[in-house]
């Protein structure tokens, strides 16, 4: 049955041991003839006649030998390493083309793999917890806003209500300071519902999750999960770790249990408490703060949980009038949700990635092509003594094989390099950008792509190649005819080349021109030199409305205002850039306007030098001054977006406003207007702000800002030091300098604009070299027909203009090509662009220089070549 | 036919070389060869070459074993011996021959009367 299995493994082991087995039977074969010979002897043979006489019995030795060999090892596979030996060695032969060959495929398929490689890992892999296949995010939605978060009545309404969702959970980012032991530490993390864990399906490394009991009001609430980087970093993997008291925001919280490596949902949490329903946050319908997610019951398909969530709203609606109007409740699956903010940038990525690989392998075509016809000579003598087409076919094939084997190893390095580094500097960004690996998908892929490129593009020519009709091809001049052949198929691979060229590069133009200009908006404030100091006061030692709370503050500012070598210090309860509370407000004194169409601001506190500090001019009026405080009347300052909106022909100081959002309604009466600052971006548009005095209205979170001449960064401990000389338990969250959050901010759109960057200058390259062989082979082929031109009479420049306009020709008929794409498809493109339209004329006019410049540069040195050729020494040439 | 004829011829010798060594335990290739042109009256007239290429044959089915000793003239040689599973073949070999020759008999024996 399995005997050939047996036959198998034998034969390998013979062929791995060839040499070895070949001697034994030699020897045996040796001694059988001996013996032969010998019997023949006494039988009364002369020795001459017995020894012939034996060789005759045995028959013959060397085909003996040989059908024992082929018998005993692989034949299939000395062949092929024979080939491939051969190959080798050939390629050695002509260096430049086996580089060109293996660069030009690594750089393919190593940005096509490194591509693949952050899609794959972002949008295709399923989210890693075990529920992923149900887990859905639900909506709430407002028509005009993007935000979606629920407030926390509605999400109990769903969860009372719902029956094609289960483990319905609510979860709200948080800040907790670790205070006790250790430096003073704050860290983020998430307040959840208790089926939080049980929705995504993942099971704690170490004790439990929260549970029903701790998340109900008067339950165990002080209990606390930690992640598992906590539990290593800052409690050094302590297996006792369970049941110990910590200082957590102030209050004392048991640790219950700590999760599995790698487990920081949402946003890279570190810790989870419980959500603990109640306080006024929770029993409005008007603060928007809980993000929820759920499964999908086994076998509810998505469309009809969509409906049910549509006729939810309608009864919340119904129920509740005119509180939190047009309501919409739809569902998606989290892991979209997740990936939304990317994944129209990954997927023009692997669009672009895509052709770059095109233009590759339409580069190894024409190389490939291009060799083969310049070696009919060598096939067609090969041919003549005897070597069979399937052998000849096999072993170009087995060269091509080769060459794109080292493509592609050569590839997949390429690829974990730029993957190492594309992680490495963006992980703070990027959703799930810390997932991205070279798995087996990715291998697979590129096998595959190598395998095909090699196969198609190395078939093709080999059996091209070989169809030799010997007699054309030994006989001198016949190359110039098959090179007109010849080139003319390599002239229709160049042409892709150019237009797949323009097409990317265009894309880099505008891309990289929305980043310079973004670096040029006016931010509103000046940056250099101001340094960033995130607080968070513990909501139980400062409870809002406490006047604890100011005063901390106020000590704080003090205290570090004494620290040498400062200008200025403010502070901010949210900064520029990163986004920040908002609010609906009223005017006084104007009609006002229906529930749902009250305007809204964002909302700042501030102290009394924070517009200094952070160079926002003022416009009108004054700024806060200390005596602006607790006791003395409420008074605000607007933006200079708010003054124009909102009293175009008037003055808006002394105007009343109130806001109503942040529990009981706030009046303040406006004492100045100053700048606009970009709020959520360099490329956001700037609405309403309101800025109150931080003692009249404080916040828990907050940042102070200080200028300093020189490097602020160097500050930092000495600034740490005079906050904790206020109060040594104040954990101190980031410290980042305005640039840095600059940058940070622009961080994605960089990202884009250097892989778009790499990769035109990688098709840019390609296409050169695409026309340098193109040019120069034709150039190689038609030197014949140069010769003779010469000699009947053409100027050298003739011949030159003559190779220049081959390539000219080609290139910008695919310039053109690619112009025209181009147009049609940048506009898909048109959500990362700042400032730059579709169809900008500069940018393409640009790109159209470049290519046909760089035509002109890589055609110039075969077409010199060309012009140089001895008129006798081309007639002789072949 | 002439291809099936030595197809046939290396079935029989294979399963002759089985036998011999059965019957008259290890022996080496020249030793294998005498007593297969002893057997067979000269009738096969294949090559004594051919046995090697049983021999590997046999070898690669894990029907017989190899190991090198002396020979009865003092040289070296490589002795052959039958393994459990080659008797297991030939005995399966044996009951199919005389299986095939048993009703071939009869056929030719119905041919004759008809």
């Amino acid at each position: 049955m399995f005997g050939w299995m047996r036959v198998l493994a034998s034969r390998i082991r013979g062929w791995l041991s060839a040499r070895g087995v070949d001697e034994d039977f030699s020897q045996e074969l040796d001694a059988h003839l001996e013996l032969l010979t010998e019997q023949n002897i006494r039988r009364g043979m002369t020795p001459k006649e017995a020894l012939r006489s034996a060789h005759v019995r045995l028959g013959g030795m060397t085909q003996l030998r040989e059908t024992y060999r082929e018998l005993g090892g692989l034949p299939v596979a000395e062949t092929f390493f024979q080939d491939v030996r051969y190959a080798l060695r050939t390629l050695r032969k002509s260096p430049g083309f086996t580089l060109v060959c293996v660069l030009t495929l690594g750089l393919g398929i190593g940005a096509s793999t490194a591509i693949f490689s952050v899609v794959n890992g972002v949008l295709l892999r399923p989210l890693p917890y075990p529920n992923n296949g149900r887990l859905v995010r639900i909506e709430e939605r407002h028509p005009g806003e993007s935000a979606a978060n629920f407030t926390y009545a509605s999400y109990l309404d769903l969860e009372y209500e719902s029956k094609s969702l289960e483990s319905i959970s609510a979860f709200r980012l948080w800040s907790f300071n670790l205070t006790g032991e250790g430096e003073p530490e704050q860290v983020s993390g998430a307040l959840v519902s208790a089926t939080f864990f049980s929705a995504l399906g993942s099971k704690p490394f170490l004790g439990r999750t929260i549970r029903a009991e701790d998340d109900q009001p008067g339950g165990d609430n002080y209990v606390v999960v930690l992640s598992y980087a906590l539990w290593q970093s800052r409690f050094g993997s302590d297996h006792g770790i369970i049941g110990r008291m910590l200082r957590v925001s102030a209050e004392n919280y048991r640790v219950i249990g700590v999760m599995p490596r790698g487990f920081d949902y949402p946003d890279k949490s570190k810790v989870w408490c419980p959500l603990v329903p109640g306080g006024q946050l929770h029993d409005n319908r008007r603060s928007h703060l809980l993000t929820v997610i759920a499964d999908l019951r086994s076998g509810e398909p998505l469309g009809s949980a969509r409906g049910e969530m549509t006729a939810i709203a309608e009864r919340i609606e119904k129920q509740n009038p005119g509180v939190d109007p047009d309501m919409l409740i739809t569902v998606v699956s989290l892991k979209k949700s997740l990936v939304a903010p990317v994944q129209p940038a990954l997927l023009i990525l692997i669009f672009a990635v895509s052709l770059l690989l095109l233009i590759a392998c339409a580069n190894l075509a024409n190389l490939l092509l291009a060799r083969v016809a310049a070696r009919q000579k060598e096939f067609a003598i090969r041919a003549a003594i005897g070597a069979g087409r399937a052998r000849l076919v096999r072993q170009l094939l087995t060269e091509n094989l080769v060459v794109t084997s080292l493509g592609a190893a050569l590839g997949l390095e390429i690829a974990s390099q730029s993957l190492r580094f594309i992680v490495a500097v963006n992980t703070e960004n990027m959703p799930r950008f810390g997932e991205i690996s070279i798995d087996w998908w990715v291998l697979g892929f590129t096998l595959l792509v190598s395998l095909f490129t090699g196969l198609l593009f190395g078939l093709a020519p080999a059996l091209a190649g070989t169809k030799t009709d010997l007699n054309t091809s030994l006989k001198e001049g016949a190359s110039v005819s098959t090179g007109a052949t010849r080139y003319g198929s390599s002239q229709a691979l160049v042409l892709p080349q150019f237009a797949l060229a323009v097409v990317l590069l265009v894309g880099a133009g505008l891309v990289g021109n929305s980043f310079v200009r973004l670096l040029r908006v006016n931010p509103g404030f000046n940056q250099s030199g101001v340094l960033t100091i995130g607080l968070f006061l513990s909501p139980i030692e400062y409870p809002e409305g406490d006047p604890k709370g100011p005063v901390l503050l106020h000590q704080m500012l003090e205290s570090i205002r004494s620290v040498q070598g400062l200008s200025s210090v403010g502070l901010v309860n949210a900064l520029p850039i990163t986004g920040g509370p908002d609010t609906d407000f009223v005017i006084e004194g104007r009609p006002v306007p229906p529930a749902n169409n009250e305007p809204s601001a964002d909302i700042r506190t501030v102290d009394s030098g924070y517009f200094r500090t952070m160079g926002i001019s003022l416009l009108a009026g004054r700024e806060f001054t200390e005596a602006d405080n607790a006791g003395a009347a409420r008074v605000m300052v607007i933006n200079r977006t708010m003054a124009r909106d909102y009293w175009p022909h008037e003055n808006p100081i002394g105007q009343r406003v109130t806001m109503k959002d942040w529990g009981p309604p706030l009046t303040g009466e406006i004492v100045g207007v100053v700048g606009d600052v970009k709020t959520n971006g360099l490329d956001a548009a700037v609405g309403p702000m309101i800025y109150w005095p931080y003692s009249q209205f404080p916040q828990l979170f907050n940042t102070i800002v200080v200028r300093s001449e020189g490097d602020s960064l160097r500050l930092v401990p000495t600034l740490k030091g005079a906050i904790w000389a206020v109060d040594k338990n104040q954990p101190i969250s980031k410290t980042e300098t305005l640039d840095q959050i600059l940058a940070e901010s622009l961080a994605r759109r960089r990202l884009y604009m250097v892989l778009l960057g790499v990769f035109s200058c990688a098709a840019l390259l390609l296409a050169a070299v695409g026309i340098y062989g193109l040019v120069s082979y034709s150039v190689s082929q038609r030197t014949h027909e140069m010769g003779i031109r010469l000699a009947i009479g053409a100027e050298r420049r003739d011949v030159f203009l003559l190779v220049l306009g081959q390539g000219a020709r080609v290139a910008l008929l695919g310039i053109a090509v690619g112009i025209a794409a181009a147009l049609a498809l940048t506009r898909l493109m048109s959500n990362l662009l700042f400032g730059v339209s579709a169809t900008d004329p500069l940018t393409f006019a640009g790109v159209a220089l470049l290519l046909t410049l760089t035509m002109l540069v890589t055609s110039y040195i075969p077409a010199r070549r060309a012009m140089r050729v001895e008129p006798m020494v081309a007639l002789r040439h072949e | 036919m002439d291809a099936k004829k030595s197809e046939v011829l290396q079935g029989t010798l294979d399963l002759m070389i089985l036998k011999t060594l059965h019957a008259l335990g290890p022996l080496h290739g020249f030793g294998i060869a005498r007593r297969i042109e002893q057997l067979s009256e000269e009738v096969l007239q294949l090559n004594e070459g051919t046995v090697y290429t049983s021999l590997l044959r046999l070898q690669q089915h894990g029907w017989i074993a190899s190991e090198w000793g002396t020979s009865e003239n003092n040289r070296k040689a490589k002795f052959y011996s039958i393994t459990r599973r080659g008797l297991k073949q030939l005995a399966l070999e044996t009951e199919n021959w005389e299986r095939i020759s048993g009703v071939i008999g009869r056929v030719l024996r119905i041919a004759e009367r008809g």
